[in-house]
């Protein structure tokens, strides 16, 4: 069975990840448990503050061993929602933190509006336009997948940005990618369904060497 | 709007009452949900219908069963009285909690569950019942106890206090299959600033096209309609997508 390493730093809800994963017939590995990453696919899952995110990575020094590990362009990082956002130079919530810098850009609020409604919340059309590397994910263009987030990732590079969503009428960044092996997504494949399950075992298996 | 399925138990079974009061048996959790989920539900939500009543949820082992192979976001409900009972709502495998009582008996209590597990984890789950004109009372327990509250009054508190969702109940609608208490919803839907769901009433298709056109940004949950099998999960989609 083939190891998928899940970035375990203590934020959010990585049951349901473990279970998907275990349930497509992978052994899913916290990376609290081995202390290294010991397999060429890793998820940074997430789901909480930006600002707690990065105190507890860098209090459980995951950081030396993300770089190592995304320096080998045969090893593959997902970030899921949050763990997404940590790739980003900066994100303002509650107050500014520095990210991981893994993308030039920053996390910002979807609006600053009172009168619209936050956290964005269900199930949302997403339009997938992957370059080459990640051609074999443009089978998922216009999809449903299920969302819950308040901020966004806004890459400087529009090269970074592989695919958008929709909230108020205006268009926010659904996907990102860095190189060849670093890939986020700002919904949750883990809970969309069976198509999230799809996404997660196409993502997987076109990532294994 | 999301199509949500809700489930109450009582003593390992489905249940299913009439203003939250007279509960039916309806069948086993399990295969219940399973269906649902193979269906296309968008959402579960799970409530122990007695767990605040006697302090404790007793659903958790049922969520680690049915998270092994359902993959979409599950709220538990019921009896959700402190931190650790949400983190072992969240280690069993829920997405989400629900909090009625334990808010109404200290409003800090959302404060501090959202500081620690964040925003988007917390949902706060009102009951009300209609006590005159314009004027409508949450109620604790699943419906049992008055708390002499103004519904919009702790619709503005929970909101300060910080939560991520906000389930409205209407007990006086509940289980009638007579539609969506849209008097109700009118009333506070210009003070809610979080995602709504409703429910309570929903008794066919027409009820919930009312609602979608009266309503932008609302989701439904949904029980009679399922559990009698009165409505298909992919005739409500179909509507509401």
């Amino acid at each position: 069975m083939k190891n998928v390493t899940i970035i375990d730093y203590g934020m959010g809800n990585i049951k349901s990840l473990f279970n998907s994963l275990k349930f497509l017939g992978y052994n899913p590995v916290f990376f609290s448990e081995q202390k290294s990453i010991k397999s060429n696919i890793c998820i940074l899952p997430g789901v909480g503050a930006f600002n707690q995110a990065m105190k507890l990575i860098k209090k459980k020094q995951i950081l030396n061993d993300l770089e190592t590990y995304t320096n080998n362009k045969d090893n593959i990082l997902l970030g899921i929602c949050l763990g997404m956002q940590l790739f980003f130079e900066e994100s303002s919530e509650n107050h500014n933190t520095a990210g991981l810098g893994m993308i030039n850009g920053k996390v910002k609020k979807l609006s600053n509006s009172k009168n619209d409604i936050l956290p964005n919340v269900g199930w949302f059309e997403t339009s997938i336009n992957p370059n080459k590397t990640f051609d074999y994910l443009k089978q998922f263009d216009k999809q449903k997948f299920y969302y819950v987030h308040s901020y966004v990732v806004e890459p400087i590079d529009s090269k970074n940005q592989i695919a958008t969503s929709v909230y108020n009428n205006k268009n926010f960044c659904a996907m990102t990618i860095k190189n060849t092996n670093i890939i986020g997504t700002q919904f949750h494949p883990e809970k969309s369904s069976k198509i999230g399950l799809d996404f997660l075992e196409t993502l997987i298996k076109n990532s294994i060497n | 709007m999301r199509t949500i399925a809700r489930i109450d138990i009582k003593n390992n079974y489905v249940i299913k009452g009439i203003n939250l009061e007279g509960l039916r048996k309806i069948g086993d959790p399990i295969n219940i949900v399973k269906n649902y989920y193979s269906n296309g539900i968008d959402e579960l939500l799970i409530i122990d219908s007695v767990a605040s009543l006697y302090g404790r949820n007793n659903l958790f082992d049922l969520i680690k069963n049915i998270t092994e192979d359902i993959f979409v976001p599950i709220t538990l409900g019921g009896g959700i009285r402190s931190l650790n009972d949400i983190e072992n709502a969240l280690n069993s495998g829920a997405d989400k909690v629900a909090i009625n009582s334990m808010a109404l008996e200290n409003p800090d209590f959302l404060k501090e569950a959202v500081s620690n597990f964040g925003e988007s984890t917390i949902l706060v789950n009102i009951e009300a019942k209609k006590i005159s004109e314009g004027k409508w009372e949450p109620y604790k327990f699943c419906g049992r106890e008055k708390t002499n509250l103004d519904l919009n009054n702790w619709i503005i508190e929970i909101q300060s206090k910080g939560c991520g969702e906000i389930l409205l109940t209407s007990i006086d609608k509940e289980g009638t299959e007579t539609g969506f208490d849209v008097e109700l919803i009118e009333n506070v839907e210009k003070i809610i600033k979080k995602p709504l769901i409703v429910s309570g009433g929903c008794g066919s298709l027409e009820h919930i096209e009312k609602l979608m056109i009266k309503f932008k940004n609302i989701s439904v949950a949904v029980a009679s309609v399922l559990h009698y099998k009165t409505l298909k999960i992919s005739e409500i989609k179909k509507i509401s997508t």
